[in-house]
């Protein structure tokens, strides 16, 4: 078993330990090892299997005997700092068509999940994919028109955020920040700045209950409702996580059905799920995260640990 | 399907030094920008223990030591606060 991810990753720690206690064998690496701590050699049969190693001074991999891979958090591609730029590009793009590509070739591998779904995991296509498979998502604009703003702003009742359409994280002037959900006032409908790119606005759920993180391990759901208290935490609750309450959520079936239907569109064996729920009991799809973190929430923690250890034992979604 | 985002996502841990350009031509969505603070040399090592394979910080591995882990990407995901390690900066990641 091959687990990629980046030397510090305690959410990956709670799976690995489980799976050392099951004396299952497993090689943890990282691509930011690659070339100068690890390495690949791998040769192509007339079979067409690619048979070889992966390995680093104390461990590795047989390629042949590659059952799951776990594709975690992984951090770039690491070459020396005497490498001017173009030459890094020239490594990276050799680097990552060859590792990617030979472990992407390995038959009957588990993947959890492959790293092309979870980039093809954009926000159109997640809320795209949900509404298809049955779930609620709320009104989205997508445009760089600031003329469409008012439009769709009166169809939501006047209540619209913005949210953004990747990572939430912005470093500049070596300083970093996030970029919450923000909220949409008139006055900023017809933001000239809009036009500089693409933007994506969707209806403010302004009666929301609670929300719902739904981890999902092959499709087992593993539900749990946070509660935020007034306050900025109440629009997005990661702008404070130590405020949050935690408590046992049962999903409607038919919200169910629409998970696993959704998950299969997305082609993804693993995610962490955002619903709104608002005072009617609706169920909004607000999110989908392929490489989403689960181990803060005590509730489900040992259940999901159990439940990846397990999958990535078998080696098999079956 | 055809996308135009990396097909092989990585955590981007680098930090900008450019400093912010003028108000006219900076994009809508950078107005949410919220709990910004300067990033500083990263104080802690990062390894991997060689036997266990688990993640260490200074030499201690992490899930063992309550002081890490209250403090770690594993707990503070994404709302920035004092998080060894910092938080999540890759695609669809919190």
């Amino acid at each position: 078993m091959l687990v990629v991810t980046f030397a510090l990753d305690p959410t990956a720690d709670y799976v690995l330990r489980e799976l050392n206690a099951r004396r299952i064998p497993f090689w943890r690496t990282d691509l930011a090892d690659f070339p100068t701590r690890s390495t690949l050699s791998a040769e192509v049969g007339a079979d067409g299997r690619w048979r070889g190693a992966m390995r680093d001074a104390t461990r590795g991999v047989d390629l042949s005997e590659v059952r799951a891979v776990w594709w975690r958090k992984p951090t770039p591609f690491a070459f020396p700092e005497t490498m001017s730029g173009p030459e890094q590009v020239f490594a990276t793009s050799q680097a990552k068509r060859a590792v990617s590509g030979v472990l992407g070739s390995l038959p009957g591998v588990l993947w959890v999940n492959r790293p092309e779904r979870n980039a093809d995991c954009t926000k159109p296509r997640q809320l795209a994919a949900a509404a298809e498979a049955g779930l609620r998502v709320p009104e989205t604009l997508i445009t760089n028109n600031p003329a469409d703003i008012p439009s769709f702003a009166q169809r939501c009742g006047g209540h619209i955020i913005t949210k953004v359409l990747g990572g939430i994280v912005h470093t500049e002037n070596n300083t970093r920040g996030q970029l919450y959900t923000h909220r949409v006032p008139p006055e900023q409908w017809n933001d000239s700045r809009i036009a500089l790119t693409a933007h994506l606005f969707q209806r403010e759920i302004t009666d929301k209950a609670y929300e719902v993180r739904v981890t999902v391990v092959n499709g087992q759901t593993f539900p749990v409702a946070i509660h935020a208290p007034a306050g900025p935490a109440s629009l997005d609750w990661r702008r404070d996580s130590h405020s949050l309450r935690y408590s046992t959520a049962l999903l409607p079936p038919e919200v169910q059905r629409g998970i696993e239907a959704m998950m299969w569109r997305l082609d993804l064996v693993f995610a962490a799920l955002d619903f709104i729920v608002d005072s009617n009991g609706t169920h909004y799809l607000v999110d989908v995260n392929p490489g989403g973190q689960w181990a803060w929430i005590d509730h489900t923690r040992d259940a999901i640990t159990h439940a990846l250890a397990n999958l990535l034992e078998k080696g098999s979604t079956t | 399907m055809s996308v135009l985002t990396d097909r092989l996502p990585t955590r981007n841990r680098v930090i900008n030094s450019d400093p912010a350009g003028p108000l006219a031509t900076r994009p809508f969505g950078l107005d949410a920008l919220a709990n910004v603070a300067p990033v500083g040399i990263p104080s802690q090592t990062f390894t991997v223990d060689p036997a266990s394979q688990l993640s260490v910080i200074d030499g201690e591995v992490c899930i063992n030591t309550p002081a890490h882990m209250n403090n770690t990407i594993c707990n503070t995901e994404s709302d920035g606060q004092d998080a060894i390690g910092g938080v999540d900066e890759d695609q669809n990641d919190d």
